[in-house]
């Protein structure tokens, strides 16, 4: 293992380090200041009207904590709950692990490397709505080329988007197929930054290609790892266009996801003020889990 | 020392976050979106300065119409300088309540008929009585239902534009292949049936009848002709069990699912009946409305309409679009005077001559119709005379989300056919209650 | 490379095997939506036969190639002046939030001052809340500011990206520490530091954020949506949106404008990701 602990070192001096921490401060102010305007004073707004009735038209009412109390009452917010985990758990796990993969055979000398990261970019650059048209149609239980070949083989097909446990999986497919490149991507750059000597002194020792792969690449690696998976779980539980476009019939929606939740109660029921104290318990839990995450990364994350 | 200092920094910053958080909620929170009657009714008239209003609609097929409809504006009020704001459709309704929200929405717009209540009831409409009558437009010129379409507890808050009516759709083709006569106004229900019994071939992936899985362009229609309602007359309570027929409609409508002789909501997920599978010649019958006519039409297709059967009465959705004045307008007299002349018969006249719409204004009729030469589309003018307007509670249409959802559960058989209008009643009645 | 037994070769085949499979799934909506651009409205209605992979591919190729879909995409809307928005709006983003996150990145990651990881953790909710809720407070904001319809409100707003500033910090986080010591000694402050030596260093996640950023940019929606309303603001994705109609869609013309907004992207694409191996012989440098 060559990833080290990063050295304790530094220069001690207090004037060193009131210093270091002015230019903190300083380097980080374009960004904070930013943030503070355009995400914190919405963001605290949000907080206000959570405690309201507001259907965006008329005046908001306060009215309390009873909208927080409706949640843990509402099915539909069970269901919800239930379907975004049912697509982000599996969705998370393969994602890493496929763009992992892909990402390591094409930072090889492989041929057709090119081509290879172009066509499997080719998703994250096409417009979601050809996305969605196209999908949708693959899926088609009647007029669609997947159930065409599945009857071909003698398989009835089943109706992918309208039934929920088949929905999930074809929502979980299309979210990794246009997500792939971008972790890919990713993964490539994070790759270019593992110093080359570090390969060339373990081929030396006569380490084989698994070996580096284990012992050099995974764990040099981390850092992106971590910040692609924080980045995924963080994306997934906001699942959202996709699966409102791929699921919806009429005005329901066979696979309601939290945001799509959130979504439909703010603009289509009126119920804004609960719609916006469903993202804040969404938002806990997103921050609940990413709080874990970082609570687990020295675990397994290597700095050097 | 220096930590003290970042201290005091770090708290002036979130308290400064804090307190416009505040402000900015209690912007929100008292955004007069409730202007009293009485300041509503003094709109100070257009002086004839020069100003700007903006024109916010949703469909970009329709721009180059309503660039010569504002031309022709111009003509008559040069000094307004009208501003086309086109937002896409499925994101309409989303903008425009972000907009009337946040405080600045388009000055004049397009409403449908089923919001009219709900922006009504908010305040966020300015009457527009003082264009009829002594403003120039004549009530006599449109249809009473269409006009009663922005009607809302006595006031008129929109000028009419264009209405649509249901009939069906029929592929000759599939007919004169089966030697089965045309649909024609003699038509009942049990004929409808019987018809799409016969035109039903599965081997062939042939539908006898296309029923959308919308209230609008299916299963409303039937009710209204088996004279049931929805809801009860005070709009506070769905009654489609307690009113057997209502009931009873829904029920004989789902078993055209049932049986096979409509695509079900299945397929009509990415393959709706009126957007696909009937333009692509699958089905031979469409109960549709009457803004498909211009598509179909122009696909060259032995495509022609007939009235919609008959149940105990006569009967069809009748739906609109009206010309509306946001109430936090800046110019309201200018933006009055734009709304009254989109509703007069200059403006009406280049709207029918586009073909995409039926004008509202009663005479034109015939602009549309040239539009369509070859299909008997006089059935939809002829169809507003037994029109029925779809009833539209203030507290907006989530009910209807609700009323959908349930009715296409009975269509995919997942809510048993003989408990559906039950069901049906119990899921509406929850979300009345809690809107 | 040193040792292609048999093995080798056999691998090598199955590899690429399965690589060309993944390749034409990948690529088969793209070259779905371009052959679907090209058809006629009555051709776009017709059902595809279920059956062998034949009669897809035979229904998926257009029976009249429709050019003119393409020229409809320029008649119907001014999608010249949508591109021109973009390029504008998207440099402009891209350049700001690169040198906007990849500052607070390294300060994240290099610099000690008090609440460094609280105020991080903080930066990152910004990613967590869903953009739908905080439409109105921020439309609110616009409207005060008086930028609703304007370039300001397009850029600004978007130049702060807590998804870069985490991204660069956990590269930043990669390059050892003696780099900072060693120049901190000889004097250069923190702010040369950073631009002298951990940006080169950190140029292929530079120029894959940088190219993210672009992207995201340029496909963004609901913000563009939300804040502008007059045509001349208008970007490509809300153009492209706008060929949506409410009962009749013509999907050809709908998929030619967001071909013709996927297109440069494609080239862009190429050309970076060249760069991304080239990025290998810059900064090849021992860690």
């Amino acid at each position: 293992m060559r990833a080290h602990a990063a050295p304790e070192t530094s220069v001690h001096s207090t004037s060193h380090r009131a210093s270091q921490g002015r230019w903190g401060y300083l380097l980080i102010s374009p960004m904070m200041i930013g943030f503070s305007i355009f995400f914190l004073i919405a963001l605290g707004a949000s907080f206000v009207l959570s405690f309201t009735r507001w259907d965006l038209l008329n005046p908001p009412v306060f009215n309390g904590l009873s909208n927080y109390r409706k949640i843990f009452t509402d099915s539909t917010f069970g269901v919800a709950l239930f379907n975004t985990f049912a697509i982000a758990i599996p969705h998370v796990i393969l994602r890493i692990s496929i763009a992992l993969g892909l990402a390591v055979a094409l930072n090889s000398k492989i041929a057709f490397r090119t081509f290879y990261r172009v066509v499997f970019f080719l998703p994250v650059l096409t417009m979601p709505v050809a996305t969605a048209t196209i999908w949708k149609w693959i899926f088609d239980p009647k007029y669609g080329p997947l159930n065409g070949v599945l009857a071909q083989a003698g398989i009835a097909g089943p109706s992918w988007l309208f039934n929920q446990g088949t929905a999930i999986f074809a929502v979980v497919i299309v979210l990794l197929w246009s997500g792939i490149g971008y972790d890919l991507i990713i993964f490539l750059a994070g790759l270019q930054a593992i110093p080359r000597d570090y390969y060339e002194a373990s081929a030396l020792d006569g380490a084989s290609g698994w070996q580096q792969f284990r012992d050099i690449t995974v764990p040099l690696l981390t850092p992106t790892t971590f910040f692609l998976s924080v980045i995924a779980v963080i994306g997934s539980l906001q699942v959202f266009d996709l699966v409102y476009v791929m699921t919806r019939v009429d005005t329901s929606n066979r696979l309601p996801t939290l945001v799509y939740y959130i979504y439909e109660r703010g603009f289509e029921a009126g119920q804004m003020g609960y719609a916006i104290s469903v993202a804040w318990v969404l938002l806990i839990l997103i921050l609940g889990f990413t709080f874990l995450q970082f609570r687990l990364q020295r675990r397994w994350v290597h700095y050097q | 020392m220096v930590s003290r200092k970042i201290n005091r920094r770090g708290f002036v910053q979130s308290s400064a976050v804090g307190v416009s958080a505040a402000m900015l909620a209690k912007s929100a929170l008292a955004q007069d979106a409730t202007p009293d009657a009485s300041a509503v009714a003094d709109v100070p008239a257009y002086n004839g300065e020069e100003v700007t209003i903006t024109y916010g609609v949703w469909d970009s097929a329709q721009q180059a119409g309503i660039e010569q409809q504002i031309a022709a504006f111009k003509e008559v009020q040069p000094n307004i300088t009208v501003e086309i704001q086109l937002t896409p459709w499925s994101d309409y309704w989303t903008k425009l309540q972000t907009a009337v929200a946040g405080g600045e929405a388009f000055d004049v717009f397009w409403l449908n008929s089923a919001n009219c209540p709900v922006y009504a009831s908010a305040g966020a409409l300015i009457p527009v009585d003082s264009v009829f009558g002594e403003g120039g437009l004549d009530k006599a010129n449109y249809p009473k239902q269409i006009l009663d379409l922005y009607n809302f507890e006595g006031v008129q808050y929109g000028t009419p534009r264009e209405y649509d009516t249901i009939a069906l759709f029929y592929n000759k083709d599939i007919f004169d292949a089966a030697g089965e006569a045309y649909p024609d106004d003699t038509w009942d229900w049990d004929k409808f049936r019987e018809v799409a019994e016969k035109l039903t071939d599965e081997g062939a992936g042939q539908y006898g009848v296309g029923l959308n899985l919308g209230g609008q362009e299916n299963y409303t229609n039937f009710v209204l002709q088996n004279e049931g309602r929805y809801l009860n007359e005070e709009l506070t309570e769905c009654i489609v069990a307690k009113d057997v027929v209502a009931g009873e409609a829904l029920q004989w409508n789902t078993q055209f699912f049932l049986d096979g002789l409509t695509p079900g909501p299945d397929i009509q997920q990415s393959n709706p009946v009126s957007d696909m599978l009937f333009p692509g010649g699958v089905v031979a019958m469409l109960p549709g409305g009457s803004f498909r006519a211009k598509t179909y039409h122009d696909l060259g297709m032995n495509i022609d309409v007939a009235p919609l059967p008959q149940g105990k009465v006569r009967a069809t959705v009748i739906h609109g679009l009206g010309n509306v004045v946001w109430s936090g307008s800046k110019n309201p007299g200018a933006a009055l005077e734009f709304a009254k002349f989109l509703g007069g018969e200059d403006a009406e006249r280049i709207l029918g001559e586009s073909g995409i719409g039926l004008p509202a204004y009663m005479g034109l009729e015939d602009t549309w119709l040239t539009s369509l030469e070859g299909m008997n589309a006089q059935v939809f003018v002829d169809a507003a005379e037994y029109g029925v307007i779809p009833q539209d509670p203030v507290v907006g249409p989530a009910w209807q989300g609700t009323l959908g959802e349930e009715v296409n559960k009975g269509f995919a058989g997942e809510t048993p056919i003989d408990v559906l209008p039950q069901t049906i009643e119990d899921a509406v009645n929850a979300t009345l209650q809690d809107s | 490379m040193n040792r292609r037994t048999p093995g080798w070769y056999v691998s090598r085949i199955l590899l690429h095997a399965f690589l060309m499979t993944l390749a034409v799934i990948f690529m088969f909506p793209f070259v779905w939506s371009l052959l679907t651009s090209l058809k006629t409205m009555p051709e776009l209605f017709k059902p595809m036969p279920s059956g062998s992979i034949a009669q897809v591919v035979e229904y998926m190729i257009p029976l009249h190639w429709r050019w003119e879909n393409y020229q409809q995409v320029f008649d119907t809307v001014p999608f010249g002046t949508f591109y021109i928005n973009t390029v504008l709006v998207t440099v402009a983003r891209t350049i700001g939030g690169v040198f906007i996150a990849s500052l607070a990145a390294f300060a994240f990651a290099q610099l000690q001052f008090k609440g460094r990881d609280l105020i991080f953790f903080i930066l990152l909710a910004g990613l967590m809340v869903p953009d739908q809720v905080l439409i109105v407070p921020r439309y609110i904001l616009m409207r005060e500011f008086g930028w609703l319809d304007t370039y300001q409100a397009l850029i600004v707003p978007l130049l702060f990206s807590a998804f870069g500033a985490f991204l660069l910090r956990q590269f930043f986080l990669g390059i050892p520490k003696d780099f900072f010591e060693a120049a901190a000694i000889e004097g250069a402050n923190p702010f040369r530091i950073y631009w002298d030596i951990y940006m080169p260093l950190a140029r292929p996640a530079l120029s894959a954020f940088g190219f993210l950023m672009f992207l995201s940019s340029w496909n963004e929606f609901l913000w563009a949506l939300t804040i502008t309303n007059s045509t001349e603001m208008r970007v490509l994705s809300v153009g492209i949106a706008l060929f949506e109609g409410q009962y009749n869609t013509n999907t050809a013309v709908m998929l030619a404008a967001a071909n013709l907004a996927t297109i440069p992207l494609i080239v862009l694409f190429m050309f970076f990701q060249k760069q991304l191996v080239e990025g290998i012989a810059l900064t090849g440098v021992k860690g």
